[in-house]
Formats: structure tokens, C-alpha cells, sequence
């Protein structure tokens, strides 16, 4: 099949060949998210629980689940490639994935002229919020994460001195400003704000001014890969505030990383595998014995687009043959859809409400932090 | 006080990796004069394989892999040894058949190689982070100094062993008969041969000993700072370079002074400037863009070395190859030899293909696909300007690029969009404007960057341009207000004509295309012009064109403003296909990408980099479709590297060669003919 594709793509004929509609027992998911290079990690892990799902899906019969995954390399150059692939290949009825907003925003207007809809699970910048009317995604934005962050660290924990560091991109510096703001209307101040840049390993000029400062908390608004490396270097510094962080460092791999030095930082995130309730329970023990893992949040957050996907499929498979435009109709229609992350309604622009846990690293695994909001 | 100390403490032990990477490139630069991108590759595999042969067991491809589990000292032994036998064989394959090729090819191979082999590590170990194995030396509590600077165990150790293996490798080369023959070579190979040095088995050794040291500067590094990585190596490698060519490259006692002047300003810089976390990648360019422009030679150099390459960058050709091969290449030479010489005929037919290529494709995606090769085509051309006509290897040229992106989306959205609420609809005509505006802009710009590079030749020519690229490209992440930063500028418009929209692709395409026969036709006038055939003159032979009367300085910041020139124009229409730009579509990489499409194709072609981009945008396309790239996504760029690496050695001088303007005299280089 695909030798075929292949040639008929290098014909440029195949493509033209398809039908228009799409017949309704057949989804295929376009999935695209950084698989390979720097930050492939997200995007891997988003992947192993979308095929979770669409394995499930698929088990329900009916409706058959396809997966068409290519890889950005967190590359905005192949964004928009990328998007017209799909929007040209008329099997593709739904786009889901996505590593970087800054890439979703690149190929955001390409969905909007081939009206393929978009379902997004780990682009939080809030420049993604009303977008478009093809766009949603069913993680908080970094701004809702961020600032609920902050109230927390000021209101429940009681910290006062604060320095706050931010990777720099859209992700981090939103979060971050969301944080601090939040935090300062609550009492807290802050001694100062450094950013650094994805992929930077070494800390420990950054934390000799943040020494210097002696703040009682440090906020990281910035990946695990980060996270680890900061929390170790700061411990080697002598430095003993605690560490906060956000959603980017809620992975297994902060505590492989960051080991003891990692102890007691406070995280959030939308799931946790600590925190089984029945819902959680069938998709945990599928999920080890699959990967031999726990599950991270975005594992989480693909499983539960794969879900909506097919509770979207089902609504709009209602209404006669399911089409991208039909189908983009049923993502705005669902309505509690449940899923591990909890239950999945998408408002009007693109966002969907839901909560947070708090989470704290103890004896190298994440447990609900002793004091929640 | 206290401070300063942890700053310059955090300083020496930066320094001592950089110094210790930076021993590689110089020892094997010294020798054969090559820069070996893939070093910090090599530095990178050091750390995995010593972490792998520190742990009990391993994932590799996803299979546990029983490990020894040796202790830091045994597997660091093992893997400098791996390593250094993994760089003679990448010597041996990728390099040795290009010693006679021209100057850029083995860079490009090295390109390449550096490419397959991260690839090939993130199939291997995976795409996260590997945790570096705990070493008891590692766990015992930190040295703390006067109070307040914390210097772990682990740290002593690393300036230690640092200190211990330069004064080493200094004894060595003094004194003993294989360092002798690797001076003798360094000096004259072709003298070092004649009096019997085995000069191929030099080289292999200083490879040998280079990748050596890479591999230990890696594992300490990762063990530094706890971790191995796939990706961790580029930095390092490029701080590295940078060090040996801040002490004078092809001296060892420079590069160690080069790697620890570097560090300490890193941490210094990084410490006393507002944000300096973020900007500390530029401190260290601005340093190296300054020092060279004092001292072109580097702090310890020696100043005969800031001479162009040997070679041509253009002549010679491998004599490597089955003679079918050859066969295959030749008929194809004289094929695209004849239609060099149909001149406007030929590219009259060519364009009216491209044409009838965008009528008839009728896939969006595939002319989306076409769209980008043009673009990138006209980028590599601007930069074959450059680096093809003048001879000046330019590593920062997608500067100019970012210039005209960001200069039409800043005027479009941020100023007259979000400050003056105009609509960009209503001033479609701003982007006609903004094409040649952006041009001059970037000219300019191109001008002020080219100065100091003036006195520079060769590679140190390159190291300060890509020095000027990384330098705007941290500015267009930190400069918020200006920039939007790292968020960057999106709802760009599509371009319009008269109000008729022309966002579809196809539309899109033939106004690419449009403005490759502008771009195309005005380097063709250009180059055939007197300035051309000074250009020339200079990338043969510079001190011939300086005594033949031809004022290479001047000429030197046409060729800069030319290319610049053709990036900001270009920028400008590719913010406007993108609608959408942020810094991370100007990186290094993309600079080296368009080098390598030039090199690829054909310096000083004017089809080649078009032939480039056909090449390498449409084999990373069907190679999506490869079933096993799509389970193993990392291996589409192996894949890529692989093609080229074997492209290079076979056909160093570019596929399109003999399409090459004809501005020298035939029978000047006999073997470019080959």
C-alpha cells in the first residue's frame, strides 16, 4: 500500500483519485509531534497512548482506527509541509499530536482551507486559544496552569520569596508570567526572573545569582529535561528552597534524571498515576503491560484524544457519512466525555476546562503533594 | 566575593571540557586542515558508551542488553578507546577518499557524518535522556571553599584529569617519533611524505588521538552534569571549535587557553549581566567575533594559517569509483555540459518544465513540496554567491534571511496591524516594496557584518560568520519587544496582487518561481559582469587578484551585499508562504543545510542549488513513506546523511559541475575536467 502511495504521490495523480467522502467505518488519524530529535520524549509518549486508544476503538468494532504518523522533528520548516500532506491526502480525517505550539501555529492556516479539524494534546501557549474554528486541544493552557501554580504556592504552601526561572519559549515565559502574577497577588514576592534556553545543561551561573538572592521557593517553568539538571545543580550549590514546577517536568524520566536532588519538588499536571480512581485503573494496567512504564500525563492526554476522537466519531457517525466537516461539528457537540484525565468538553474556543493535581516527588515517584488547594 | 568565586569556580570546570573538546579539532585540523563537525558527535557517543558500560543493563533499539557494569575509570577507558577507533573508520570512510577533492567536500561529508551518527545514537538509546550511572567519587559531599563556593569531588577530578591528559598529548607530540611525523605533516605533507612518513597513518592516529579526547571531554561532561543525550554533543562541539579558534587553531596550548577563556566568560558573563543565562551563547560569539577582528590568527595561532585552504575550493574530483559509475557520470557531464552551453535556450526549456510542472501537479501537498524547493533553492543560491563566485565561505548567511522575514512581518503585524489597526489586506502593495526594501536592508547589513571579516581567510572566515549568525539568532529570541521573541509573528498574509489572493499553493508557486528567474537572471547578469569575473579571480587565487590589480576588499562586500541581498529578498516572500515565522526557523542548521544543498549541487553553478534542493526536499518527503521510517522515525535522516556521505565521495564536486559558469581559462585546473 504504501509502494503505491509512494508512486501515485511521485505521479501526483493518486491523490486526485480519492473520494471525497469518506466512508464512515474508516478514521484515519493524521498524527504529527517531534518523534525524533531534542524533544521526541512528548511526542513519543503522546503517540503510546493515542495507539492505546485507537487499539481499544478498534477492539469495540465498527468504525476501524488508522494511524498516519509523521514526525516534525520540532522543525517549524516541516509545519507546514506537514499540514498540506494531510489536507491533501483525503483519507485523513482528523490531525491530532502537535509537540510545539509554535508549529501548530504555522500550520494552523492550512487546516483552515482544507477544514480538516485539529485535535491538539500538548500545545498549551494560550495564542492557540480561539484560533481557529478547526483547532482544540484538550490540555490547559499554560496561562490556567500557570496561574492556579501560583495561588497555590502563595495561598496553601505559604511561601514568600520566590525567584522564578523560565525556559525561554512561548511555553515557559507564559507559564512563568501566569505564575508570578498570581503569586504576587497573593503575597508572595518575586526576587527575580531568569530564562534559559531548551537544551541548556549547565545551571550553575544561573544558580549562584538565584544563591545570592536566598529565596525560601524557585519556580521552574520548563521541561523535566531541565527540571532534573536544575533541581541537582542547585542541591550541589548548597542551594535548600524548594523547588516548584509545572506540567513540562511531570515525567518519570525527572526523577531518572534528577534522582535525590529531586525530592520533594511540587509539580502539576492533569494526571497522575498515583491518583487511580476506577476510571484510570483499566487504561494504567493496559498501558505497563504494554510499555513496562507508568503512563505520564501526556500518555494521559493522547489516550483521552483518542477517546474523544471516538466519541466524536460515534456523534457524528449519526448524521450519515462521517466527513471532516461533520466531524469537526461532533468535537464541538461532545460533551463529558470521560477519560483519565477527566472528562473532556470543548468550548467555543478550542479549550477545555478541568483540574489540576498537585503532585509531589516522594521516595522517587509522584504522590498527591500533602497540602492541596 | 563569594560570588565571584562560585562563578569562576562554575568557569574552570566549563572550561576544562571546552579545552579538552577543543584538543580534537585542533590536533586534526593541524594535520590535514579539516574542520570535524562530527567531533561533537564522537563527544557525545564517549558519554553514552561510557554510561552504558557503567550500567548493569541496557535498552538498545528497545532490547535490554546485559552490560559489565564497570566503574567509571574501566568504561571511560573502553569507551575512548571505541570511540577512537570509530573516528579512524569514519576517517577511513568519509574522509581519506576526499583528501584530494575539493576543500569543502570532506566539510560537508563531516556534516553528514555528524548527522548519521546522532541518528543512529537516538535509534540506539532512544530519544531521552540517558541518566548518567553514579560514580562513588561522585556521591561523597562537595568541597565547600571559604564558606560559599561548592565545588563537588567530581569537579576536582574533571580539571584534574583535564590538566593531566594536555600536558600528556604535549609530551607526546614532543616527544616521541609518532608526534614528530604528525608535526612533520602538520608542516608540509607533502615534504612529510616524501621522506617517508606514512602520512595516511598520521592522519588515522591524529584522528585516533581526536576522537580521544572527544569522547573523554563527553563522559565528563556527562557525568558533570548527570546525563548522555542524543543531541548533547552540538553545542559542546561548536564551543569547542569556537575555543580552537579563539587560542589559534592548530595549536594546542591555544586551544586549552581558547577552552578556558571561554568558559570563564560563559560563567562570568552569564552571571553579571541582567538575563545572562539567555544571552550567554552570544557573550561567547561576540567574544570571538572581537577577538578575530584584532587578532585574525586567534591568540596563539600561527598567522600563516589564516591563509585560504589548500586546494581550490572548487577543482579537483574524486578518483574514487567503479568505472561504470564514472561512465554514468560522464554521459550525464557531457549532457549537462551541452545544455550549459545552449545558455538561455536551456534555461528557457528548464523554466518552461517548471511551468508546465506547476500547471499540472495536481496535488497541493506536491506543489507545496515544489514551493519550498524553489525557495530554498533561491536561498542556496544567494548563498552560492558568496561562497560559489567569491570563494568566502559563509556559515552565518542565514542572518540575512531571518533580516527580510523578520522585516516584512514586523512592518505587516506588529507596527502597522497591532499598533495602527490597518489591515493587511488593504496594503497588499507593502509586500512588492517590502521584497526589494528588505534586500537593501539585508545588504546593508551584509556589508556591516562583512567588514571585519576582511582580514580573515578560509575557515577562520567561516567560524566569524557563523559567529554573526548564532549572534542574530539569540537576538531574535531574547529581543522581546522587537521580535515577539521566542513566540514569534504569526497571521503574516498570504501574498496578494490587487486584491486577488495568491495563498493557494499553486498560486504560490508560480510566484516563487517568478521570483527565482528575477533572483536567477540578476546573479546570471552579475556574475558574467566585470564583478563576476573579479569574484572569480578572488576564489582562484587572492593574492593573484590583489596583484593583478583587483581591489578584493571591495569586491569582497559586493559579493557580501549580492548575497545578502538575495537572503532578504527571498525572506520576505518565505515569511509570507509561511505566515508564520519564529527564530527557530533560522538556525545553524539551516545555514549548514543550505551549504550543503550548494555543495550538493555545484558551487558556482547556477542550476546546482536548485538541483540541492530538488534533492534533498524531496527524498526527506518520500522517505516518510518508507514503512520502516515510520517506525522508526530518527532513521530518515541516517538515511539522509548516508546519501550524502556517499554523494560527496563520489562526486565531490558537486552533481551539476559541469553546468559551472565557464569564467576561467580551460586547461587552468586540468582535473576539475575528471
Amino acid at each position: 500500500m504504501t509502494i503505491h502511495r509512494l508512486a501515485a504521490a511521485v505521479l501526483g495523480i493518486g491523490l486526485l483519485a480519492a473520494p471525497t467522502l469518506v466512508r464512515a467505518e474508516e478514521i484515519t488519524i493524521g498524527f504529527t509531534a517531534a518523534l525524533s530529535g531534542d524533544f521526541a520524549a512528548f511526542g513519543l509518549n503522546m503517540r503510546k497512548g493515542l495507539d492505546l486508544a485507537v487499539e481499544e476503538l478498534n477492539k469495540k468494532g465498527g468504525t476501524t482506527y488508522t494511524i498516519d504518523a509523521v514526525d516534525d522533528r520540532g522543525e517549524a520548516r516541516e509545519g507546514v509541509l506537514i499540514a498540506q500532506r494531510f489536507c491533501s491526502d483525503t483519507n485523513v480525517d482528523v490531525v491530532m499530536g502537535y509537540s510545539f505550539s509554535s508549529i501548530a501555529l504555522a500550520a494552523i492556516p492550512v487546516f483552515n482551507e482544507c477544514k480538516l479539524p485539529v485535535l491538539a494534546s500538548a500545545v498549551t501557549s494560550p495564542a492557540l486559544s480561539d484560533v481557529s474554528p478547526y483547532f482544540r486541544r484538550n490540555v490547559l493552557t499554560d496561562a490556567v496552569q500557570g496561574a492556579m501554580m501560583g495561588a497555590y504556592a502563595a495561598k496553601t504552601l505559604g511561601l514568600k520569596q520566590i525567584y522564578v526561572l523560565n525556559q525561554q519559549d512561548d511555553y515557559g515565559i507564559g507559564v512563568a508570567k501566569a505564575f508570578s502574577d498570581a503569586a504576587a497577588k497573593d503575597g508572595a514576592t518575586i526576587l527575580g526572573t531568569e530564562s534559559y534556553l531548551l537544551g541548556t545543561k549547565d545551571f550553575r551561573t544561573l544558580l549562584t545569582k538565584v544563591r545570592a538572592a536566598r529565596p525560601d521557593a524557585i519556580f521552574i517553568g520548563g521541561f523535566y529535561t531541565e527540571a532534573a539538571k536544575i533541581a541537582e545543580q542547585a542541591r550541589a550549590l548548597g542551594i535548600k528552597a524548594q523547588l516548584l514546577s509545572t506540567d513540562g517536568a511531570l515525567n518519570v524520566e525527572l526523577m531518572k534524571l534528577g534522582r535525590g536532588a529531586v525530592e520533594g519538588m511540587i509539580v502539576y499536571g492533569m494526571f497522575d498515576p498515583a491518583v487511580a480512581t476506577p476510571a484510570t485503573e483499566a487504561f494504567l494496567s493496559a498501558y505497563k503491560a504494554a510499555h513496562k512504564e507508568d503512563p505520564s500525563a501526556w500518555a494521559a492526554l493522547g489516550y483521552d484524544a483518542g477517546m474523544a476522537l471516538g466519541a466524536a466519531v460515534d456523534l457524528a457517525a449519526k448524521d450519515g457519512p462521517v466527513t471532516r466537516e461533520s466531524l469537526n461539528a461532533a468535537f464541538g457537540r461532545l460533551k463529558d466525555v470521560p477519560g483519565v484525565t477527566g472528562p473532556t468538553t470543548f468550548d467555543a474556543s478550542g479549550d477545555r476546562a478541568g483540574a489540576l493535581y498537585f503532585l509531589e516527588v516522594k521516595d522517587g515517584k509522584f504522590g498527591l503533594a500533602p497540602k492541596q488547594p | 566575593m563569594d560570588y565571584f568565586g562560585q562563578l569562576l569556580a562554575n568557569g574552570l570546570v566549563l572550561g576544562a571540557i571546552y579545552a579538552l573538546t577543543a584538543v580534537a579539532f585542533t590536533l586534526v585540523y593541524g594535520v590535514v586542515r579539516l574542520v570535524n563537525f562530527a567531533f561533537g558527535e564522537l563527544f557525545m557517543l564517549g558519554a553514552f558508551l561510557t554510561a552504558s558500560l557503567m550500567l548493569p543493563e541496557v535498552r538498545l533499539i528497545g532490547v535490554a542488553v546485559p552490560m559489565p557494569g564497570f566503574s567509571l575509570p574501566v568504561a571511560a577507558a573502553g569507551a575512548i578507546a571505541l570511540t577512537a577507533l570509530l573516528g579512524v573508520l569514519v576517517d577511513r570512510i568519509a574522509y581519506r577518499p576526499l583528501r584530494n577533492a575539493p576543500r569543502l567536500a570532506p566539510l560537508i561529508t563531516s556534516i553528514a557524518v555528524s548527522v548519521v551518527l546522532q541518528s543512529l545514537a537516538q535509534t540506539i538509546w532512544g530519544a531521552e535522556e540517558l541518566r548518567f550511572p553514579e560514580f562513588h567519587l561522585a556521591t561523597l559531599p562537595p568541597v565547600v571553599l571559604f564558606d560559599s563556593i561548592y565545588l563537588s569531588v567530581m569537579d576536582l577530578v574533571v580539571m584534574a584529569t583535564a590538566l593531566a591528559a594536555m600536558l600528556g598529548l604535549s609530551a607526546f607530540i614532543a616527544r616521541s617519533s609518532l608526534g614528530r611525523a604528525m608535526r612533520a605533516s602538520a608542516e608540509d605533507q607533502m615534504a612529510a611524505t616524501l621522506v617517508g612518513i606514512p602520512v595516511n597513518r598520521v592522519v588515522a592516529a591524529a584522528f585516533a588521538i581526536g576522537s580521544g579526547f572527544a569522547a573523554l571531554a563527553g563522559l565528563l561532561y556527562a557525568q558533570t552534569y548527570g546525563f548522555a543525550h542524543s543531541g548533547m554533543g552540538f553545542l559542546p562541539g561548536l564551543k569547542a571549535l569556537t575555543a580552537a579558534v579563539l587560542g589559534g587553531i592548530g595549536s594546542i596550548p591555544g586551544a586549552a587557553l581558547g577552552g578556558l577563556i571561554l568558559g570563564l566568560v560563559e560563567a562570568l558573563g552569564a552571571g553579571y549581566l541582567p538575563n545572562g543565562t539567555a544571552w550567554k551563547d552570544a557573550i561567547s560569539f561576540v567574544l570571538l567575533v572581537g577577538l578575530l577582528y584584532l587578532r585574525p590568527q586567534g591568540l596563539l595561532g600561527k598567522p600563516e594559517l589564516n591563509s585560504a585552504g589548500r586546494g581550490s575550493l572548487l577543482g579537483g574530483a574524486s578518483d574514487f569509483g567503479a568505472v561504470w559509475l564514472r561512465a554514468a557520470f560522464a554521459t550525464f557531464d557531457g549532457w549537462l555540459a551541452r545544455a550549459a552551453a545552449g545558455g538561455p535556450r536551456a534555461a528557457l526549456a528548464l523554466l518552461a518544465f517548471a511551468l508546465l510542472l506547476g500547471a499540472l501537479v495536481p496535488s497541493d501537498y506536491w506543489l507545496r513540496i515544489l514551493t519550498m524547493v524553489v525557495v530554498y533553492g533561491m536561498l542556496a543560491s544567494g548563498l552560492n554567491v558568496i561562497v560559489g563566485f567569491a570563494g568566502l565561505l559563509d556559515l552565518g548567511f542565514v542572518a540575512f534571511w531571518a533580516v527580510g522575514s523578520y522585516l516584512t512581518s514586523i512592518l505587516f503585524v506588529l507596527l502597522l496591524k497591532d499598533q495602527f489597526g490597518v489591515a493587511p489586506a488593504d496594503i497588499w502593495w507593502l509586500l512588492y516594496l517590502n521584497l526589494p526594501l528588505a534586500g537593501l536592508v539585508a545588504a546593508g547589513f551584509a556589508v556591516i557584518l562583512g567588514t571585519p571579516t576582511l582580514r580573515l581567510r578560509g575557515d577562520y572566515l567561516a567560524i566569524m560568520t557563523l559567529g554573526f549568525g548564532e549572534i542574530v539568532r539569540v537576538v531574535a529570541i531574547n529581543w522581546m519587544d522587537l521580535t515577539n521573541g521566542p513566540m514569534g509573528i504569526r497571521g503574516i498574509p498570504a501574498p496578494n496582487l490587487f486584491g486577488i489572493a495568491l495563498g493557494s499553493p499553486r498560486a504560490q508557486f508560480f510566484f516563487a518561481l517568478a521570483l527565482a528567474v528575477l533572483v536567477v537572471f540578476a546573479i546570471a547578469r552579475l556574475v558574467r559582469s566585470y564583478v563576476g569575473r573579479a569574484w572569480v579571480a578572488i576564489r582562484e587565487d587572492e593574492e593573484a587578484a590583489e596583484a593583478m590589480g583587483v581591489p578584493t576588499a571591495r569586491y569582497k562586500l559586493y559579493a557580501y551585499a549580492a548575497s545578502g541581498f538575495v537572503g532578504g529578498f527571498v525572506g520576505v516572500f518565505y515569511a509570507h508562504s509561511q505566515q508564520y515565522i519564529s527564530p527557530l526557523n533560522f538556525s545553524l542548521f539551516e545555514n549548514i543545510l543550505l551549504l550543503m544543498l550548494v555543495v550538493l549541487g555545484g558551487l558556482g553553478t547556477f542550476v546546482g542549488p536548485f538541483v540541492g534542493a530538488l534533492i534533498w526536499i524531496v527524498f526527506l518527503q518520500l522517505a516518510l513513506d518508507l514503512p520502516f521510517v515510520q517506525a522508526y522515525p530518527e532513521t530518515r535522516f541516517a538515511l539522509l546523511g548516508v546519501v550524502l556521505v556517499v554523494l560527496m565521495v563520489f562526486r565531490p564536486q558537486g552533481l551539476a559541475a559541469s553546468a559551472r559558469v565557464a569564467l576561467t581559462m580551460s586547461g587552468a585546473r586540468s582535473k576539475e575536467a575528471a
